[in-house]
């Protein structure tokens, strides 16, 4: 087999993905494709944190697959976990089993436990080729431009003055006030306006 | 405004403009162009110059409504507290000359050698607040015409009532110099209109300017006759719904039709609630355009690098973050990006400073790695990808392309724009897409795959789940950033493999996350189209549907669809065979790398 030490974790969400789901047969199928190791928990994203971290550091592993919900619910929850871990946490590949398998194929439980098993499948064979990323970090000048003196500008300008950071405002024409200056009144509450 | 005069955290540069920004968020280079003041920091604000001074221009500040000196503060509480020259009005500058100001200046402030100057300035994120100039109304109701000389807009009627404006508060008839007995106010003047040179949308504002102005006048007067022509009052808030009605209390009337303006100010209108057949007809001693408001955006948009929507403003980069423009670090704020009134202006400019805030709490910006990676052993340096790069991340550089990784999105248009697959995604790469279209189509029988772009079809898909609709089972969604990511490659490859229905789908025109990279996906997608059929393929068997995050429906209906059309046996095979034959192109790639120059721009 290949020399990826992959662990595949995958959740019951209760009965939310174990309901329409036969999370053993997905874990059984996904096992035999030789991967290091299957791990099924009830709540991966509570409960299971803790196992995913052990089973990391206990197993070697190199590269997960966590099956649970969609990755807009849990990723950033998982790539903290794998971070934790010591694992680089662009080699987590989330599989969504819930939001787009269990739930919405509620009443055809062996079809739904087949996409189940191809969908973990097409995650293990694409973190086989993640790679490892680290976020870019860039320099930041802490002094912020802004462009334009009229009533939004100058209130951004404060805020952030306000706030203690270096503000540069910049305008064209020789005063600011912009055309909030021009009004008599503004309404609603007819007060003077510059 | 005095505040941002005194505050030690705010430098304040006047008679400046922005040329060019450069770099990106935490590190932008930003060129300035300063014009010359003639008067230096050492204004007292005395006033003497001004004493001096016997040259006159019209007043901006006043809509040329008025005149002031060429010497001359824009209005009384200006700031910086200095006077300034206009050079074009100011006779120094002519062959007569003219030093009078200067000779009377006891602080030495006027500084007539002063030039245009370049400047450059170092900062980490920039807010685009560049606001709005009213509509110009020539040629409507007679405005601008010498035969209707009492035909103002709001803005003229606004420096009108101002104590500090060109009738020192008084609102007269600009042709007699009298008070007005009655006074029109035509809304939507050049507005809610698809006339050509007219705005398409409601600037908002102008409805409860116009209530505002009208409670205004009655109050000194109560007796003076007002007349609001409108297609409907929008004042949407409490508190401007009150004015309305108290506006409607104190006896202003408010006519849901627009007149036609005719010699001697009689205006022509039907009440279509009185509903006569005969027109009425009135004279007015005023008329009062209420103007729309439009965006000074485009300068900024050019120098900044970002969208302008349809209409002229900044475009936001998606709706939950209104402030945001597509490029880290860019925001905006006010009116330059949708018509606000005062109290939205302060709003968004919380929200843009809130931005700009969460960026200086750390010492680093952070960006996704999942960008776009350039592999200079097989580029060409042809730039077609730095061509489909809505960034501008991808520049051409002793023949190779070079990402700027920090302006990079990671979207994958330049990617698919490459011929010599010489650009990947991280951990979105071609291997990778495919090796899931093989686990997907192992059985390919009756799959439908569905690409889904990650920002609104994924999260459509998502969303249907959550509602719990019910598709078919048979569906197997591939994930990427951007639905232009899709190489049509890679739907070549899911027919070769078998697959019998594919959909692209990403976020509506308009609304995509990446610019508009989605409108490269329909041309894709389209060619493709026109492809399989000259082939001998249907069509139909590849969708591209564009599907909202919100719209769970609309997902579901998209495979309902797909589910229902037959494919036989035949077709499937057909088409595996037709797209697992190699490439043609192979043997011409070769040929192009050979001789590069050929296909650089």
């Amino acid at each position: 087999m290949s020399e990826d030490r992959i662990g595949v974790f995958v959740c019951h969400c209760g009965t939310n993905i174990a309901g329409p789901v036969d999370c053993h047969k997905v874990s059984e199928a996904v096992a035999r494709t030789g991967v290091t190791l299957v791990r099924e928990h009830s709540y991966m994203c509570t409960g299971g944190q803790s196992q995913i971290v052990s089973d990391i550091e206990e197993y070697r592993l190199d590269r997960i697959v966590v099956a649970a919900c969609s990755p807009r619910i849990h990723e950033e929850t998982f790539r903290a976990v794998s971070t934790v871990a010591g694992l680089n946490p662009f080699m987590m590949e989330m599989v969504n089993m819930r939001e787009q398998c269990s739930w919405c194929h509620a009443h055809e439980p062996d079809e739904a436990t087949q996409k189940a098993i191809d969908l973990v499948l097409m995650g293990v064979e694409k973190v086989k080729l993640n790679e490892p990323l680290i976020p870019l970090q860039v320099p930041m000048t802490k002094k912020a431009l802004i462009v334009g003196g009229g009533i939004s500008g100058i209130e951004a300008s404060l805020q952030l003055a306000d706030l203690g950071h270096q503000v540069i405002l910049v305008e064209k024409g020789p005063t600011i006030g912009g055309k909030m200056a021009q009004l008599n009144k503004i309404f609603p509450d007819q007060n003077c306006s510059p | 405004m005095v505040d941002v005069g005194r505050h030690p955290n705010i430098e304040l540069l006047t008679m400046c403009e922005v040329v060019e920004v450069k770099g990106y968020v935490g590190s932008f280079e930003v060129t300035l162009r300063k014009h010359p003041r003639y008067v230096t920091e050492d204004c007292t604000f005395c006033g003497e110059c001004l004493q001096r001074c016997n040259v006159f221009a019209e007043d901006d500040f006043n809509v040329g409504r008025a005149l002031r000196k060429a010497i001359y503060t824009p209005f009384l509480q200006s700031i910086p507290r200095q006077y300034v020259v206009d050079d074009k009005a100011c006779i120094h500058f002519s062959e007569e000359g003219c030093e009078k100001c200067l000779e009377d200046c006891k602080k030495h402030a006027i500084d007539f050698s002063q030039t245009v100057e370049e400047e450059t300035l170092h900062v980490g994120t920039v807010i685009a607040a560049t606001g709005i100039r009213p509509y110009n109304p020539t040629g409507l109701y007679g405005y601008g015409d010498k035969r209707f000389p009492d035909v103002i807009t709001s803005m003229e009627l606004e420096r009108m009532m101002s104590p500090e404006g060109p009738t020192n508060g008084k609102v007269i008839r600009p042709s007699t110099g009298e008070r007005p007995g009655n006074v029109a106010f035509i809304q939507c003047a050049g507005s809610r209109s698809s006339k050509e040179g007219q705005l398409p949308y409601c600037s908002k504002l102008c409805c409860p300017n116009t209530v505002k102005n009208a409670l205004l006048l009655k109050e000194p007067f109560p007796d003076i006759d007002i007349y609001v022509f409108h297609s409907g009052i929008r004042t949407s808030g409490n508190r401007q719904e009150k004015m309305f009605l108290e506006a409607r209390r104190q006896g202003v009337i408010f006519v849901n039709a627009f007149p036609e303006v005719t010699e001697g100010h009689i205006l022509t209108f039907s009440d279509p609630i009185l509903g006569q057949d005969r027109p009425l007809q009135k004279q007015f001693d005023l008329v009062a355009l209420a103007v729309g408001i439009v965006p000074a955006a485009q300068e900024m948009s050019n120098v900044l690098g970002v969208p302008l929507g349809k209409r002229g403003f900044i475009k936001e980069d998606n709706q939950l973050s209104p402030s945001s423009t597509p490029t880290s670090g860019i925001y905006f704020a006010g009116a330059v990006g949708s018509p606000s009134d005062i109290k939205q202006c302060i709003e968004q400019a919380g929200n843009a400073a809130m931005e700009v805030s969460k960026h200086f709490q750390k010492d680093f910006a952070e960006l996704s790695p999942i960008i776009a990676k350039a592999d200079t052993e097989k580029c060409t340096g042809c730039g077609k990808c730095g061509n489909h790069c809505l960034f501008g991340a991808i520049r051409i550089e002793d023949k190779v392309a070079v990402i700027t990784e920090a302006m990079c999105r990671g979207c994958g248009n330049c990617l698919n724009a490459c011929k010599f697959d010489a650009i990947s995604i991280a951990n979105y790469t071609e291997q990778q897409i495919k090796v899931q279209l093989i686990e997907a189509l192992r059985k390919p029988e009756d799959k439908i795959i569905v690409f889904a772009c990650h920002w609104c079809s994924y999260a459509g898909a998502d969303f249907a789940g959550t509602s719990r609709l019910q598709y078919s089972p048979k569906t197997r969604i591939i994930k990427t950033m951007c639905s232009c990511r899709v190489r049509t490659d890679l739907i070549k490859y899911a027919f070769a493999l078998g697959a019998p229905k594919v959909v692209v789908s990403g976020c509506h025109p308009g609304d995509c996350h990446y610019l508009d990279n989605n409108m490269f996906t329909k041309s894709r997608v389209t060619k493709l189209k026109e492809q399989l059929s000259s082939k001998g393929i249907n069509p139909e068997r590849l969708m591209l549907e564009w599907v909202s995050a919100s719209e769970g429906q609309r997902f579901v209906e998209t495979i309902r669809r797909m589910e229902q059309l037959e494919v036989d046996e035949d077709e499937i095979e057909m088409s595996k065979m037709i797209f697992s034959r190699p490439e043609k192109p192979k043997s011409r790639r070769k040929k192009v790398r050979l001789n590069p120059d050929r296909k650089s721009t």
